[in-house]
């Protein structure tokens, strides 16, 4: 089916249209989902309630713009909205000194790497994940991270920054990411050749 | 492992590696999804139970009103207007027009033979019978006020079944043209000692005669059944797409459904009524409404969510591919696991029914009918066009279709009650899914039919 013909048929609240839709994207939403969620329930959760936004506001779509931009704007927005509701969340983004996690290697799944990534992600306190998964991952600003979590924009900077250093960390602990070796140990490889 | 060099997009790497990942939903995601986007229609619900509310208070009214012991109040406005007993048998007074029985149930039908004698002016009374050998009547009694007998009421034709003796006592006027005239003495012996007994005097007893044979019949029943289904079609082999992505189906699978399919039946259940009409003593025309719960099992293994082809769909001039995730393979999966498919229909059958052999207490009877149906509710795991996977894809489901039903009986007429038993045949005509999913299912029951009919009076 073509995209055009499915998005003909969700706004006519057609059902085909509206799975194809579903089957297309959701996988990839569960993943931002789940990016966001503290289980897997709960991104599911999440998910639901997004979809059910996007059907039901697909009218608004406007055909400039790539439709899974606009799936993923909303079901963002959604997951957004489901953490405000927690009172845990609120408090989580406005701490400036977020304590220190210990990582372990045997915490982290050996799986596949994406997947590895997307579960180290997820160790990362809530507050931190959550703006480095708006900053990093879906390219919203410093100054849209604050308006959205309602923190001030420094806050959502200096939060930024200790989730990076706090996921670096864990990831090369893991040995997904590997620092780059000195120019002078290569010189020196080079020549003992 | 790919190892990544850690460098200044970091970003970027954890865009990428994001924008990799996947993970899929629970299949009760769509459900849930789908529920709230198309809510189930209550139409159907709420016509079902007016209806048989409405069938179940029409039916208790009728009971109610001939059961033995139910009493109707009599009384004799004009005593002058009754007809005399020293009349001949067969004469007619048809000056009875203020003479009136007044039962608790309403009903204008004549009477159809009568004559009184001993019913005084304007004094209320009471109308009760004397019940026979099983279940038959033969007499009727007036009591007075205080319980006093103050009239006999013979019938003239002996052990008269209590149906047919229901138009005697729930009438609420006596017809006129109706009343005549029994000479006492020729009653039977058997109800001038009777009387005797009572103490009533012969020369003011009022001979009944039955009234017309009734038509209609109600019909209640209950089925147990055994449910099983037919699958008729061939694997669909080509490759299928989606998203951009071409999914092959392997040669070594099996090409007819029957091959690649294991299923087994479960037990499901009919209830309904019937309106019949006896068109003569042998056939009968019936018309009714009725629930069947269907469902069968069918063996299938849990594996990782796939994309799975489920025919194709029209969208205007083009053919689009119905594809649908599926969380269940046919074969070849993890864990073994049983899907239940199960179906609550509500169907409107018409046929008709005949008696075979028989004409005393027990008959032996053939009946069919026809029966478009809807269904409520519609649980149903299908088979992959290529026989790979089991999924859900309600958009295929067909609402409305016909059944047939054949089945034998043996009718045993207990007098006010007659019992229907006997087994039954249904089986669907129209497969249980559109023409775009090219596998046909046709449904079927085979059960054991109870079944209990009332004369409507």
């Amino acid at each position: 089916m073509t995209e055009e013909a499915m998005l003909y048929g969700c706004l006519h609240n057609d059902a085909v249209s509206q799975q194809e839709l579903y089957n297309r994207f959701s996988p990839k939403m569960l993943s931002v989902c789940y990016r966001y969620a503290k289980s897997r329930e709960d991104a599911e959760d999440m998910l639901q309630e997004g979809f059910i936004k996007i059907f039901t506001q697909i009218h608004q779509f406007q055909s400039r713009g790539a439709l899974e931009g606009w799936v993923r704007k909303i079901v963002v927005h959604t997951c957004i909205n489901n953490l405000k509701k927690n009172k845990k969340f609120s408090e989580s983004v406005d701490i400036i000194h977020a304590t220190g996690i210990q990582v372990k290697e045997e915490n982290i799944p050996s799986i596949l790497q994406a997947k590895q990534v997307i579960e180290c992600i997820r160790m990362l306190p809530l507050g931190y994940r959550t703006v480095l998964n708006l900053y990093a991952i879906e390219g919203y600003s410093h100054k849209e991270i604050a308006a959205m979590l309602d923190i001030e924009e420094s806050t959502s900077r200096s939060q930024y920054t200790r989730a990076k250093a706090m996921l670096e960390d864990i990831l090369l602990k893991k040995n997904i990411l590997q620092k780059p070796r000195e120019r002078t140990e290569w010189m020196e490889a080079v020549k003992s050749n | 492992m790919e190892r990544n060099f850690y460098n200044e997009d970091f970003e970027g790497f954890l865009k990428d590696k994001a924008d990799q990942h996947r993970l899929y939903p629970s299949e009760k995601i769509w459900k849930n999804i789908h529920r709230q986007l198309h809510p189930r229609r209550e139409w159907p619900y709420i016509i079902g139970a007016l209806l048989l509310l409405l069938l179940g208070v029409a039916s208790k009214y009728y009971m109610d009103g001939d059961e033995p012991g139910n009493s109707a109040t009599v009384s004799a406005n004009n005593a002058n207007n009754i007809a005399s007993p020293n009349e001949p048998a067969g004469t007619t007074n048809s000056s009875a027009s203020d003479n009136s029985i007044t039962p608790g149930k309403k009903d204008n039908r004549p009477l159809s033979v009568i004559s009184s004698r001993g019913i005084n002016n304007n004094e209320p009374l009471s109308l009760s019978f004397a019940p026979g050998s099983r279940n038959e009547i033969s007499a009727l009694v007036i009591s007075g006020p205080a319980g006093q007998s103050t009239g006999l009421f013979a019938i003239e034709k002996r052990n008269i079944p209590f149906s047919d003796l229901i138009p005697l006592y729930s009438i609420k006027k006596i017809n006129a043209a109706d009343i005549s005239i029994s000479q006492p003495s020729s009653l039977p012996a058997e109800i001038n000692e009777m009387m005797q007994r009572q103490h009533a005097d012969p020369s003011s007893a009022i001979v009944l005669r039955p009234g017309k044979k009734e038509r209609i019949e109600w019909q209640f029943y209950f089925t147990p059944t055994v449910s099983y289904r037919t699958l008729n079609g061939k694997a669909t082999k080509a490759p299928y797409s989606y998203n951009g992505i071409v999914y092959s189906t392997s040669p070594g699978f099996p090409q007819n459904v029957d091959d690649a399919v294991t299923h087994k039946p479960s037990i499901g259940m009919e209830l309904g009524m019937a309106m019949l009409y006896n068109v003569n003593k042998k056939l009968r025309v019936k018309a009714g409404m009725q629930f069947n719960y269907s469902q069968y099992l069918i063996n299938a293994y849990n594996y990782v969510p796939e994309i799975a082809p489920y025919g194709s769909s029209r969208n205007g001039f083009r053919s689009d591919t119905i594809n649908v995730i599926s969380h269940y393979r046919n074969f070849n999966g993890f864990t073994q696991t049983w899907l239940r498919n199960e179906r609550l229909m509500i169907s409107l059958p018409v046929g008709a029914e005949w008696t075979v052999a028989g004409k005393g207490r027990v008959q032996f009877n053939v009946a069919a009918t026809i029966q478009p149906t809807y269904n409520l509710t519609n649980r149903a795991y299908l088979v992959s066009t290529n026989l790979k996977n089991y999924a859900e894809e309600p958009s295929l489901y067909r609402k409305w279709n016909v059944n047939s039903a054949l089945e034998t009986f043996l009718t045993i007429n207990t007098g006010t009650v007659k019992w229907s038993v006997g087994p039954q045949f249904r089986y669907q005509l129209l497969s249980s899914y559109k023409n775009n999913y090219p596998i046909k299912e046709y449904l079927f029951d085979a059960g054991f039919k109870v079944g209990v009919n009332k004369t409507l009076k």
